[in-house]
């Protein structure tokens, strides 16, 4: 099958944006925690070797799999919920016993439910438009999505939540139901708010005050205090930083002013040791990322390539958003990592996975022009 | 959607360049706000010296217990189970060691009765509650759902369950977790000190100290189980430590740690105080605490977001406070404080009878029985009666607490007997104890404001009736519903009674459930039963070693419980040798006085109030407990007999006369008067104290001092009154205030600590001019008067202080008493006869025969407040009459006769001027007091 591509067609471009963005963050992350710095260099070496595997196998090949793969998903996901280890309140992690490696299903789950949707929308994409493929889409996204949401992990459900519409949305998904959709939801979002804001013990504990505490920080200082802290870490980092590495006392970061700052909240790190220069470097990066990949799928040669081109796109850029919106104060604290930089192996192998899926995707350039507008 | 994902990046650029660049600078200085702490270090407080630089008071290093916060944990529940046991442990270690944990939680807990608010303001209790509730203000206070009551008016122990089971989760799930063994007390005890770890939540660079001055012991079990004692620590403090410290307490006062109405009072002149302080709380320390804190040092540190220190920027060592020297010689003072003690003992020693009645016929004639001075014990709380019924009582108290249950249960059915019957008894045929029961229940009544005082009509004829016992106690308490002088709410705040009955059988069963708590009514219950002997005297006596207020003495143990010696024997001999001291049984006489000055400069020798305390268990940390005897304590050590306690003067006030008579020329120095016995000229006809028996013939000035004759200076007030002419009391009192205010007996003398404004007679110029009427004198006062009186006419500003110097020993400032008036208008004809009157009056006086060549001038004074009580005991003199060096003024409250006052001065002279040895004078025995019936009244 390798016959069939050609070297000049492998998109080294996307792959170095990728690589020289996953270094920023190994250098940033052995700023933060220097132990966990070979860790995560293990991640990439093990995300290239993942990503190369990934992407010589073909796509299609892969979604022949695609309900195995979904079944596996939903076992996955479930049994987080039974043998899961709790942290914070809430089961998200693995351990797998052998090799004591913390594995998080939810982090794979979003490249599974890609390639899944990627099989299932392309076979139906004539009768999409119908209510019985709408019901069953709405049905096959409601298990996974009802797993996470358990654990609880209310933004990775969010966000893929939001990458699913945007599979929808790039199958083709008229317009009439789009805006009819967004009708219907629209003042669903609006009386959540307002019943959210009158009674807020519709969210667990933790979830309500996260975001009772980005509404009114002064009344919940404990919970706002790591996003408070982190707005003024990348602040005082103003146009250059203070340097990576840097033994400053007068640092957040050795200050201990945000716990596990290689994680989530990562870019506080950047903002305060690169500067507004590192942080416009890195959210450029991620743009360019982003856009290597809707490329790759604007020249898919079918639908579901386009698809899973365009689905891994939608899922860094969401999830990047997500993240340095929280960061950053303009969205209450979730828990999610930042697509390549944030320390976690299981989020960075598995988006070399998804980068792989794409380079593939890429690899098999369409030999004729159909669709509808990508861009 | 590449036009999304752009426009995505776009609203984050434009958000990292509002923070970084627009905002950037302001970021970063709220960040060094943030970790840059400044944290004070204490400096050393100065010590205190005596006028001859012997220490009285100085720092001693102490080992601390200190916890913080420091730790990481995975979760609150570990952090709590792993704080909780650390401290757990450490209780038990330190209970073995017999050492204590500071104590300043404003709930108590008590074994039997459980958990109470110790404050008395409701502000405080309000603040305190909403600390604990974790609420910024008291408003915030009210129903709270979850817990299903108003916290605003939470019990004590509505607020402890919510410490153990709601915020520091202390051992409350035993089903759920394994905890090691605890009791109630290590509970309540975990939470103080939890509470005070909170007071450092935010500023974690800081560790609260929970136990202060602990054991070498205590401190090795801290350093050897260091791993599992998480953030408990060992720190080397200075605590305030007295040398001498009952013979001083009132002079040089205590510290301890300032509180909010302080900090706010002492921040008015200073920014240097900071709510963690010690600060002087009474006495010089607190006069002088900005001298003797010296000031403190800083640290500037970096801490992390939990204010975990990070690195130390720059430090300012913290300077000593200056030394201070008073003007008080040491040996003097506590020499002239055992004296006191010898003399007042010898004076109880004397009046103990051994019959159970006495009936006195004047004031000088007051006895005490055998069996009202064991129960004197009782009362005073030396006998603890409390400790009868706990698990350690000896046999004899078990025995007694017997006797005493069957009978507090026989008087209680009297009581309920007599409350309920339908024809009760008035009172006045009630007998005598019966009578003291209801009167103890009336007055617990209006203690517990379930009478209103301030309602009563007290022109109310049922009153009156009830006031002159001639109706019973229940038709009083009927009357009293009737006219609404009482509070249900006190009784039963939920239901309504409308009916008279109704609400006297609730108020009943008030009464029946209340004395059974009450210890003030079951301390009548034991003297009653001493009265009837129905506990033995011979039992009480044993119990005085049983709860060791005595040292054990196996012989004269075995002597007292086989019968050689009989109980009123065994406990005067232990008042002889002072094993019990007069403060202890709070008897009258129990309180003396006594001043020494420096005739020529006026500086403050010797300032002695008898009883004193224990300043070291109030400073630093304060000793409950032993706060709360003092406070009970019939004795009360707390008050300065010196300097606040007013009295009569009696006789000493007979110089001012005689300077007024003089200087005003109503007499001369050649002046005769004849003493007629009664002084007719004014009505009621007051008497000389020697008549009827005899009169004093004609004599002049100096000899009326010398006999103290009362008519004499009856005739002299009468003369400044303008008798003859016109008489008029204005013009007398104007005479007497002007010639006593020029002594300096209108004001206070200025002395540095708390004293009292003495009073100049303001009627009765006859008796005001041998010291009655209304004038009230401290005894500081008479001493500057008697100064005066020595150096003719110097009349000082006191100070006791004598100089402060810093911590090299260079004299910073000194201190001096200064001339307040120079009594020039004063002949020196009216100075040598008075002078020759007080010597007179000393050589007459048998207090000092063996003085030999020694000389001594001085005046006695016996003054009578009270018909009941015995007349106080006063002496003013200076030594030696030729060329006067000191001045001594001596008061024994309720001393029977000035003769035992000038005894006491004569042994304190003898003392100063070496006339006997130390070892003789200072023996540690009752001084022998004559004990015949002296009607001496001068």
């Amino acid at each position: 099958m390798f016959r069939n591509y050609s070297i000049k067609d492998y998109n080294f471009k996307l792959v170095s944006f990728v690589v020289i963005l996953t270094v920023i963050g190994i250098l940033i992350i052995g700023s933060a925690k220097p132990s966990l710095l070979t860790r995560q260099l293990l991640g990439l070496v093990l995300g290239l070797v993942g990503m190369i595997i990934v992407s010589l196998i073909d796509y299609k090949s892969l979604l022949k799999l695609s309900w195995p793969l979904y079944v596996l998903d939903l076992l996955l996901l479930a049994s987080v919920l039974f043998a899961g280890e709790v942290r914070g309140g809430a089961k998200r992690w693995l351990i797998l016993p052998v090799i004591d490696l913390q594995f998080q299903p939810s982090e794979l789950s979003k490249i599974i439910i890609i390639l899944f949707f990627a099989g299932w929308l392309e076979k139906h994409n004539e009768k999409l438009n119908t209510f019985k493929i709408l019901l069953i889409t709405a049905v096959l996204a409601a298990f996974p999505l009802s797993l996470v949401v358990m654990e609880p992990d209310l933004s990775t459900t969010v966000v893929t939540t939001l990458i699913i519409l945007a599979l929808l949305f790039l199958a083709g998904l008229s317009y009439k139901i789009i805006i009819g959709g967004l009708v219907a939801i629209i003042p669903v979002v609006f009386a959540g708010i307002y019943m959210f804001l009158n009674d807020s013990s519709l969210l667990i504990g933790y979830q309500n005050k996260r975001i009772l505490a980005w509404l009114y920080p002064e009344k919940y200082p404990d919970e706002a205090l790591q996003q408070q802290n982190s707005m003024m870490a990348i602040g005082s980092g103003q146009l250059f930083g203070k340097g990576l590495n840097n033994n400053d006392v007068a640092s957040l970061k050795n200050g201990n002013f945000i716990s596990e700052p290689q994680t989530d909240f990562i870019m506080a790190v950047a903002g305060e040791e690169m500067g507004f220069v590192g942080t416009l470097i890195i959210v450029v990066l991620l743009l360019l990322i982003t856009i290597e990949c809707l490329l790759i799928a604007s020249k898919a040669k079918d639908i579901s390539g386009k698809i899973i081109a365009s689905g891994i796109a939608s899922l860094i850029a969401f999830q990047s958003f997500v993240n340095i919106c929280v960061v950053t104060g303009l969205f209450p604290n979730t828990g999610l990592p930042l697509p390549f930089v944030s320390y976690g192996l299981t989020s960075l192998v598995t988006l070399y996975g998804g980068i792989g899926l794409v380079l593939n995707v890429g690899l098999k350039k369409q030999k004729y022009k159909s669709g509808g507008d990508l861009s | 959607m590449a036009i999304v994902f752009a426009l995505m990046s776009s609203v984050l650029v434009s958000r990292f360049f509002e923070l970084q660049i627009i905002n950037g600078a302001d970021a970063q200085s709220d960040y060094i706000l943030k970790v840059v702490k400044e944290k004070d270090l204490d400096s050393t407080r100065g010590n205190i010296y005596d006028r001859n630089g012997k220490l009285l008071a100085y720092n001693d290093m102490a080992y601390c217990i200190t916890i913080s916060d420091n730790e990481v944990y995975k979760n609150n529940t570990i952090r709590n189970m792993s704080i909780n046991t650390s401290v757990l442990k450490l209780l038990h270690a330190m209970d073995a060691n017999g050492d204590n944990i500071d104590n300043d939680f404003k709930i108590s807990y008590d074994p039997v009765t459980g958990y109470s608010y110790n404050v008395t303001s409701e502000t405080r209790k309000l603040r305190f509650i909403a600390d604990v509730f974790g609420k910024a203000n008291v408003n915030e206070l009210g129903f709270d759902k979850k817990l299903g009551y108003d916290t605003s008016t939470a019990t004590a122990q509505n607020v402890m369950d919510y410490i153990y089971n709601n915020k520091y989760h202390i051992f409350d799930e035993p089903d759920k977790y394994e905890y090691p063994e605890f009791t109630e007390y290590d509970r309540y005890r975990i939470a103080v000190v939890r509470n005070a770890m909170s007071k450092y939540n935010f500023q974690r660079y800081l560790s609260a100290t929970i136990a202060t001055d602990v054991s070498e012991k205590t401190v090795a079990y801290v350093y050897e189980h260091n791993q599992e004692l998480s953030g408990i620590d060992v720190s080397e403090n200075t605590v305030r430590k007295y040398t001498d410290s009952k013979y001083f307490a009132h002079i040089i006062g205590y510290t301890g740690l300032i509180d909010e109405d302080e900090y706010v009072s002492l921040s008015q002149d200073s920014d240097e105080y900071t709510l963690h302080d010690t600060v002087g709380k009474s006495g010089l320390e607190q006069k002088l605490d900005t001298d003797l804190k010296g000031s403190k040092g800083e640290e500037t540190v970096i801490v992390d977001n939990l204010g975990r220190e990070l690195e130390v920027l720059n430090r300012t060592e913290p300077q000593a406070g200056n030394n201070l020297y008073i003007s008080i010689d040491k040996d003097l003072q506590i020499a002239t404080y055992n004296l006191l003690e010898q003399e007042i003992a010898g004076i109880l020693y004397s009046k103990i009878v051994d019959s159970k009645q006495y009936e006195s016929n004047s004031s000088s004639d007051i006895h005490i029985t055998i069996d009202d001075a064991y129960y004197a014990l009782i009362n005073n709380n030396v006998i603890d009666i409390e400790h009868f019924s706990d698990q350690s009582a000896s046999e004899t108290e078990k025995r007694i607490y017997e006797t005493f249950e069957s009978r507090k249960e026989e008087v209680v059915n009297e009581i309920y007997y007599e409350l309920t019957r339908d024809d009760p008894t008035v009172y006045s045929d009630l007998s005598k104890e019966l009578q003291l029961y209801m009167s103890t229940i009336n007055e617990m009544l209006m203690n517990n404001e379930i009478i209103i005082k301030k309602s009563i009509n007290w022109n109310d004829q049922t009153y009156i009736a009830w006031k002159n016992d001639k109706i019973s106690f229940s038709e009083y308490l009927h009357h009293v519903i009737n006219m609404q002088w009482f509070d249900i709410t006190k009784l039963d705040s939920e239901s309504l009674y409308s009916d008279t009955d109704e609400i006297y059988d609730l108020i009943v069963d008030y009464i029946i459930s209340e004395i059974k708590n009450d210890k003030k009514f079951d301390t009548k219950i034991y003297r009653y039963l001493i009265y009837n002997n129905g506990i033995s005297l011979k039992d009480l006596g044993i119990i005085l070693y049983d709860q060791q207020i005595i040292d054990y003495d196996d012989e004269i143990l075995s002597e007292l419980s086989n019968g050689e010696i009989s109980p009123f024997e065994f406990l005067l001999e232990r008042i002889k040798k002072i094993e019990i001291t007069p403060a202890q049984f709070a008897l009258d006489p129990c309180t003396g006085s006594c001043v020494i000055a420096d005739v020529k400069t006026g500086e403050l020798l010797a300032c002695v109030t008898y009883p004193g305390y224990d300043n070291n268990k109030l400073a630093n940390t304060v000793d409950s407990k032993y706060f709360n005897s003092l406070m009970n304590d019939l004795s009360s050590p707390f008050y300065n007999n010196a300097t606040q306690q007013k009295t009569a003067p009696g006789s000493t006030f007979k110089m001012v006369t005689a300077t007024a008579g003089l200087t005003e020329s109503v007499i001369t120095t050649e002046t005769k008067i004849k003493d007629l016995g009664v002084f007719e000229k004014v009505q009621n006809g007051p008497k000389c104290w020697i008549y009827p028996n005899s009169t004093h013939g004609d004599i002049d000035v100096s000899e009326a001092l010398r006999d103290s004759c009362n008519y004499f200076f009856y005739e002299v007030g009468w003369r400044l009154s303008s008798g003859d002419t016109n008489y008029s009391e204005r013009v007398g009192i104007e005479k007497l205030t002007k010639y006593a205010s020029m002594y300096g007996l209108d004001d206070t003398t200025g002395i540095e600590i708390s004293e009292s404004t003495p009073e100049i007679a303001t009627e009765y110029p006859i008796t005001a001019a041998i010291g009655q009427s209304n004038h009230n004198f401290t005894t500081i006062a008479l001493s500057r008067y008697v100064t005066a009186v020595a150096n003719r006419g110097s009349v000082y500003n006191y100070t006791l202080l004598s100089k402060l110097t810093d911590v090299n020993g260079n004299t910073i400032r000194t201190y001096s008493p200064s001339i307040k008036y120079k009594m020039t208008e004063i002949s020196d004809s009216t100075w040598n006869a008075i002078a020759r009157g007080n010597r007179m009056v000393c050589e007459s006086l048998s207090s000092f025969d063996d003085f030999g060549d020694f000389e001594v001038s001085g005046k006695t004074g016996t003054a009578q407040q009270v018909k009941n009580r015995p007349n106080h005991a006063l002496f003013v003199g200076y030594a030696p009459s030729g060329n006067p060096e000191i001045s001594i003024a001596t008061r024994i409250a309720y001393g029977y006769t000035s003769h035992n006052a000038s005894d006491v001065s004569a042994e304190i002279l003898k003392y100063y001027f070496n006339l006997e040895s130390d070892k003789s004078l200072l023996d540690g025995i009752a001084a022998e007091v004559g004990n015949n019936t002296n009607t001496f009244t001068d």
